[in-house]
């Protein structure tokens, strides 16, 4: 005991000292972190990339610390993080500050009215202010082919009244029913296409590219019109807003450091489109990180010193896209070959592969749970039968893509809405099988079990259940098999799985992304289906073949 | 003893238009006495036997069982009292010779070496080598060996009544032979009530010491062979045994 005591008071002192040093350290890392400005960027490409030049720009020309906070999901949730405090800077466009963030419906147009407008409503409303333009403008943008557009001599958008019988047109969801997109567009230019079809905005560059269309909606800083070898057409008319990125800083920063404005004003104007069309296309389709591609392009600018051994290959990229954009499809060629794909996506396959498991066993369980008891009572209650089929098979014909959006409103964006879709889609095979397999036993069998004197949950659990294994399984491997194709669509709303991979290799036009969602989701289906086939057989009595 | 009072029976089909199986039927059938009903197909013979076991319930009148109404007992245990054969044995696919013997001894909650003592007991009872047998499964066996099977299967609670529906008709000929000459003198030795319905008045002569024949919902006439051949009650009663008779072997 005694010795007990003394060890006991030389931990406490111990433990003592080691709460002072870790209280001083965390005082000293936020005594610094103090002087450290963050700065935000939305989860896209550009504006990661527009966050790291900044982030660059200020680190170089004065003496405070820089931090990127990347991925924030969407304007609201980039601007709530600068109003709160959580970033200070970020790069935001006119148009969206006008739309969005003030939440104006009226149409505002000139780039320089539309810019002079928003700073004004933000420093009197929210004391959030704009700082000089990049001078990109990310706006909507129609598209086509170089060579088509050469060949039918179209420059401007009012060129295409000419041709608005022939040209086979493809817009995205949004823009052809958006009153800023299509309807408004036709209307300022008095344009009627004739062949109008909605295609999925990232498919499109596939079609124009195979030439099933010939124009396309675009953004007009999308690093694919560089791959895809396009032409934007002229906005004569400036119908489209603008949307002019340019940094947004908080009030209290700019009054304590206003040398950031002052750093900032160096890349003012400095980044035109077709420069960011570049950097964009050299982190989407060479897989450079929006740091290197923002150092190569201030040191190939002089916007920054010296010449970074890290920014490399991102320099001779970009000076090579800059100069002469990528033939088509190089930009494919010039990615990493399939097993580096695979070997650098190795984990995340790992993950995702589990995660795609974890929802459709989810699905499938809770389906059985709910379906074989329902198909059970259908068997004797023709009413209830009818209705109940009849609803499942309603489901099952409701596009997945909308059956999920009709739960959004109901359940939110998260991985029980997922679940929710894939278990109503797994109902149908399993309680149409249970009712035919327990139906579908012998009479005569049912008969002589009643008539020996087994009670009737007796009969079900002893002689229909067994006897109707067989079909109920068969029930439960399609609904296994379908929901794991559906599963993949669960990365629309961000419950993860191999949809992920699909969905960004659509999105950036990668056959290898998209094969490293389908391969294993295909295989998935394939070893579930043997492996509920090996459990049928492992629980099918001898005596039945 | 079991005793039809007046029992009526009738079915209503999908349009809801009633059909008569059973007339009013009066019957009584002795303890320990194996009874026949016979007659040609839909004669409602089937049906009589079904309101035994309350596998239908009458229109109106009583089925009694030792002497009790059998709507007033619980059907369970009714049912537990009653053994039940159908044709073919209505053995279970999906379960052991030895798991079908068992299975109400097994419902009944009887530990798991008596099931299997009584089991074996059973199909020696049957002659089928226990051995031999307990572990295949129906599709191994024969008719007659499955018949045997459905037999000792509806012995397994040692019942006081026998309901035996058609319980050769799927034989041939020579194994039918065989189980009847088998099975009379088990029924003397155990002295169980037996029931059972057959076409075959041949069958019916062999096994019963009383047989009822009916015709369309009606019973026409009850007795022993000698009753039924010697003194027919009705014209029909005499054709019906004269080609069978004849047709027979």
């Amino acid at each position: 005991m005694w010795r007990a005591g003394v060890w006991r008071a030389g931990a406490w002192q111990a433990i003592v000292a080691l709460k002072i040093l870790v209280v001083s350290c965390v005082l000293a890392v936020s005594l610094v972190s103090q002087e450290t400005i963050r700065i935000g960027a939305k989860r896209f490409t550009e504006s990661a990339v527009l966050a790291e030049l900044m982030a660059q720009t200020i680190e170089a020309h004065t003496d405070l610390n820089v931090e990127v906070k990347a991925g924030l999901a969407g304007t609201m949730i980039c601007w709530a993080a600068l109003t709160t405090g959580e970033i200070d800077v970020y790069a935001e466009y006119t148009g969206t500050g006008w739309a969005t963030i003030l939440g104006q419906t009226s149409k505002i147009t000139g780039p320089l009215r539309t810019f002079f407008e928003v700073r004004r409503r933000f420093r009197d409303e929210h004391d959030v202010h704009w700082l000089e333009p990049l001078g990109l403008n990310n706006t909507y943008a129609l598209a086509m082919r170089e060579k088509t557009a050469d060949e039918l001599g179209i420059q401007r958008i009012s060129d295409l009244v000419r041709h608005q019988r022939n040209l086979r047109v493809g817009f995205g969801n949004e823009f052809g029913s958006r009153n800023d997109g299509y309807p408004g567009l036709a209307a300022a230019y008095g344009l009627q296409l004739a062949q109008v079809s909605t295609v999925e905005h990232a498919l499109a560059y596939e079609a124009i590219k195979a030439g099933s269309i010939d124009l396309m909606d675009v953004y007009s800083t999308d690093g694919k019109l560089l791959r895809f070898e396009l032409r934007v057409l002229e906005d004569d008319r400036q119908f489209f807003p603008p949307y002019h990125a340019a940094p947004v800083i908080r009030g209290d920063v700019l009054q304590k450091h206003p040398e950031i404005e002052a750093a900032l004003a160096k890349l003012a104007f400095r980044v035109s489109d077709i420069d960011a069309q570049a950097l964009n296309y050299i982190v989407d389709a060479e897989g450079i990180s929006p740091a290197d591609a923002a150092t190569a392009f201030l040191e190939i600018e002089g916007l920054i010193e010296g010449t970074s051994a890290s920014a490399a290959s991102a320099r001779r990229a970009f000076a090579r896209v800059r100069k002469s954009p990528p033939a088509p499809g190089s930009g494919v060629a010039a990615r990493p070959g399939f097993s580096e794909l695979v070997a650098k996506n190795y984990g995340r396959v790992w993950t995702l592969l589990l995660q795609h498991i974890g929802l459709t066993l989810a699905a499938v369980l809770l389906a059985i749970l709910v379906a074989v008891p329902l198909g059970i009572a259908i068997v004797t209650r023709r009413r209830l039968r009818h209705a109940l089929l009849g609803f499942a098979g309603l489901l099952q014909t409701i596009p997945s893509i909308a059956l999920l959006a009709f739960l959004i409103p109901v359940l939110g964006l998260n991985v029980r809405t997922a679940i929710a879709a894939l278990f109503l889609y797994a109902l149908l095979p399993i309680l149409r099988n249970t009712y035919t397999g327990i139906g579908g036993v012998t009479p005569s069998l049912v008969d002589a079990a009643r008539g020996m004197g087994m009670r009737p949950r007796e009969v079900l659990r002893r002689v229909q259940l067994p006897l109707a294994m067989p079909t109920i399984m068969a029930g439960i491997r399609t609904a296994t098999v379908i929901g794991i194709g559906v599963a993949t669509l669960a990365a629309f709303i961000g419950a993860g799985g191999l949809g992920e991979f699909i969905f960004e290799g659509i999105a950036l036009t990668d056959t290898g992304l998209i094969l490293l969602g389908a391969i294993p989701a295909a295989a998935l289906a394939v070893v579930a289906d043997v492996l509920l086939g090996q459990l049928e057989s492992k629980l099918r009595s001898p005596g039945v073949s | 003893m079991i005793e039809f009072r007046s029992v009526r029976k009738t079915f209503a089909d999908a349009n809801g238009k009633e059909t008569v199986a059973l007339h009013g039927l009066d019957l009584r059938i002795e303890p320990g006495q194996v009874h026949c009903l016979i007659g040609t197909s839909g004669c409602g013979k089937t049906t009589s036997l079904r309101l035994v076991n309350r596998l239908e319930e009458p229109t109106s009148g009583q089925v009694l069982v030792g002497g009790e109404d059998v709507s007033a007992v619980d059907v369970i245990k009714l049912r537990r009292r009653i053994g039940y054969v159908i044709q073919s044995g209505g053995l279970f696919p999906h379960l052991t010779i030895a798991q079908n013997v068992g299975v109400l001894c097994d419902l009944e909650g009887q530990a798991t070496h008596e099931v299997e003592q009584r089991v074996h007991e059973l199909l020696e009872l049957v002659n089928l080598s226990p051995s031999k047998f307990a572990a295949r499964y129906p599709n191994e066996l024969s008719g007659g060996q499955r018949q045997r099977i459905g037999i000792a299967r509806a012995l397994a609670l040692d019942p006081q009544y026998l309901l035996m529906d058609e319980p050769f008709g799927a034989l041939d000929p020579l194994t039918r032979g065989e189980l009847l000459s088998e099975l009379q003198p088990l029924f003397s030795t155990l002295g169980k009530t037996v029931l059972l319905v057959t076409h075959d008045l041949n069958e019916a002569f062999a096994l019963g010491q009383q047989v009822s024949l009916m015709h369309q919902g009606h019973l026409i006439q009850t007795g022993s062979r000698d009753d039924l051949v010697q003194s027919p009650a009705t014209e029909f009663v005499a054709k019906f045994v004269k080609t069978v008779r004849g047709g027979g072997s």
